[in-house]
């Protein structure tokens, strides 16, 4: 059990999101508040106990009826998408790199938006706990690439050559950009495998499902782990957050015994590198998604969770 | 001095030459491939006309402003509101209106609009009458019952904005006298319930993209004159 505690943690993440997505939007059970319906019935008694023409004036409402409750309803707690969402209706969350394509589309007024306010508490939400984390954490294409990957080394199947180096996320980021510009038009949204499931989750799924179909068979017969850790510019924009993001992965180099356990298990090519390999004591690379594969894997203990601060004793 | 040692060279890292080259490489790409979906992506712009919901800004505009999010059609309590998935015909993740199956039912407060974070629905629209989704009309005279001389008026009678947006026009006729449903653009909301409403198998008025159907007069005709 211990061995799999991130990875358990996170797919209860990744599943408790989205519940809390489809509760809001398949289940809408309006709950009428204690407070109002009280206040209401107030204000009908005198009126349906005389007969009309004797009706005392009926008292003003704001002296019989309480401030009635917030207008959300039970199920309500999180509704639209990952893209943008709404909690209890009173918090906006905004997908930072959506609004990013947004503003490059169509230009500055998006700024003065309620959209831009969730872009930025969500970004700040994410350079505390790692750029990445939405990767791991919260993506709904994350079980179905790490699915790929798994039946890949079931199957056996090898990797020929080292075609990509992990960067083309950031090309593809750029380019998307650039087209937004271009076309006027939110880019990535005409082909984003992430908010086609999501979305087609909550909404209606339509043909969203050949594009999936597409990145979990690259991913299974010819990249490994090609679409999260090389492509995806959702990815590539989350690694620039990365950079400068509060939490890590801590390595407490006194414990390695140089297993290597900890290297075919990070989905991310050289991430680790750095600090098994040469002595930093933290997983700096932006694009760490702080899944906790190495941690699970560790025998050791040399690796945990820590901020981007840490120094180990014996320096 | 000591001859400096050859930095021993990380396995990641990568010459010169074999720099400039992939970088040639990721440039060619990025060209080849962000010309192909610069071209897709504004061609299915250019044909993007369906119905939006109340208040959408023009489709130009639109496809830059929409977040894709869903929290308009969430919050219709109609179900108006659709998203558009992939292989539909509509841009991917759009919120639209297919009025034959359900029309916008115009709410007073615009519970769509208040939803938008992202002003795609644009909150300069304050009543709902104001709102241009599209304009009806009636596109084939040759199967509509009011002009094969019958009283249907059933279109005209679901309009919320009858009297304004649809009158009753009066015609007499050589058997009989036809009683033609006629829409009056500077009223329609294009809200769809006349094309909902049509009792034939495939209507015969419809909400259509207004830029499509309304034509254009020239200043120098004057309306007087032609009369």
């Amino acid at each position: 059990m211990k061995r799999y505690k991130w990875l358990i943690l996170r797919r209860i993440s990744q599943a408790l999101i989205l519940a809390l997505f489809l509760t809001g939007t398949y289940f809408e059970v309006k709950i009428e508040q204690k407070t109002s319906e009280t206040a209401e019935a107030l204000n009908l008694l005198p009126v349906t106990g005389l007969t009309p023409g004797l009706a005392p004036p009926l008292p003003a409402p704001e002296e019989t009826s309480q401030p009635s409750g917030p207008a959300w309803s039970a199920a309500d707690i999180v509704e639209g998408s990952l893209n943008s969402a709404d909690i209890l209706d009173i918090v906006a969350l905004t997908d930072p790199f959506v609004f990013l394509q947004g503003f490059f589309a169509s230009g500055w007024d998006l700024l003065e938006t309620t959209a831009a306010a969730g872009a930025a508490i969500v970004l700040l939400f994410y350079f505390i706990v790692g750029g990445r984390v939405y990767c791991a954490w919260v993506c709904p294409v994350n079980p179905v690439t790490d699915l790929a990957h798994w039946l890949r080394i079931r199957m056996g199947i090898k990797r020929r050559k080292k075609a990509l180096t992990g960067n083309e996320r950031y090309l593809f980021l750029a380019l998307v950009l650039v087209l937004s510009f271009w076309t006027g038009a939110i880019a990535f949204e005409f082909m984003n495998p992430v908010s086609m499931l999501h979305r087609g989750l909550l909404y209606g799924m339509g043909l969203g499902w050949v594009i999936l179909a597409v990145i979990f068979l690259y991913d299974l017969f010819i990249m490994p782990r090609g679409w999260c850790s090389h492509w995806c510019p959702i990815g590539g924009f989350y690694s620039l957050v990365g950079r400068f993001s509060l939490l890590r992965v801590r390595f407490h180099s006194e414990k390695c015994d140089q297993c290597g356990d900890c290297f075919p298990v990070c989905p991310e090519p050289r991430v680790l590198k750095p600090s098994i390999s040469d002595g930093v004591e933290r997983v700096l690379s932006g694009k760490c998604s702080n899944c906790g594969n190495c941690i699970d894997v560790c025998h050791t203990d040399a690796l945990d969770f820590g901020t981007r601060f840490y120094k180990s004793a014996e320096k | 001095m000591a001859p400096a040692t050859p930095k021993k060279r990380a396995a990641g890292n990568i010459g010169r030459r074999e720099f400039l080259s992939l970088s040639l490489r990721s440039m060619a790409g990025m060209l080849a491939g962000g010309g192909l979906l610069g071209l897709y992506i504004k061609g299915e712009k250019a044909r993007s006309a369906p119905l939006r919901p109340p208040s959408a800004l023009a489709e130009e505009d639109f496809l830059g402003r929409c977040l894709r999010c869903g929290l308009c059609a969430k919050d219709c309590p109609y179900d108006a509101i659709r998203m558009a998935t992939p292989g539909g015909g509509i841009v991917t993740g759009t919120p639209y209106i297919e009025a034959r199956k359900i029309p916008c039912y115009m709410c007073e407060d615009i519970p769509c609009q208040k939803a938008c974070p992202s002003g795609a629905l644009d909150k300069g629209m304050e009543h709902i009458e104001q709102a241009r989704m599209g304009l009806a009309v009636l596109h084939d005279q040759e199967t509509c019952l009011a002009y094969l001389g019958q009283r249907c008026e059933v279109c005209y009678r679901a309009c919320p904005l009858l009297g304004t947006a649809m009158t009753i026009e009066y015609k007499p006729g050589e058997n009989a006298a036809y009683f033609l449903p006629i829409v009056h653009s500077e009223a329609c909301t294009g809200c769809g319930f006349c094309e909902h409403v049509c009792i034939l198998d495939k209507p015969a008025i419809k909400v259509f993209d207004i830029a499509l159907v309304k034509g254009e007069r020239g200043p120098h005709y004057r309306k007087e004159v032609l009369r």
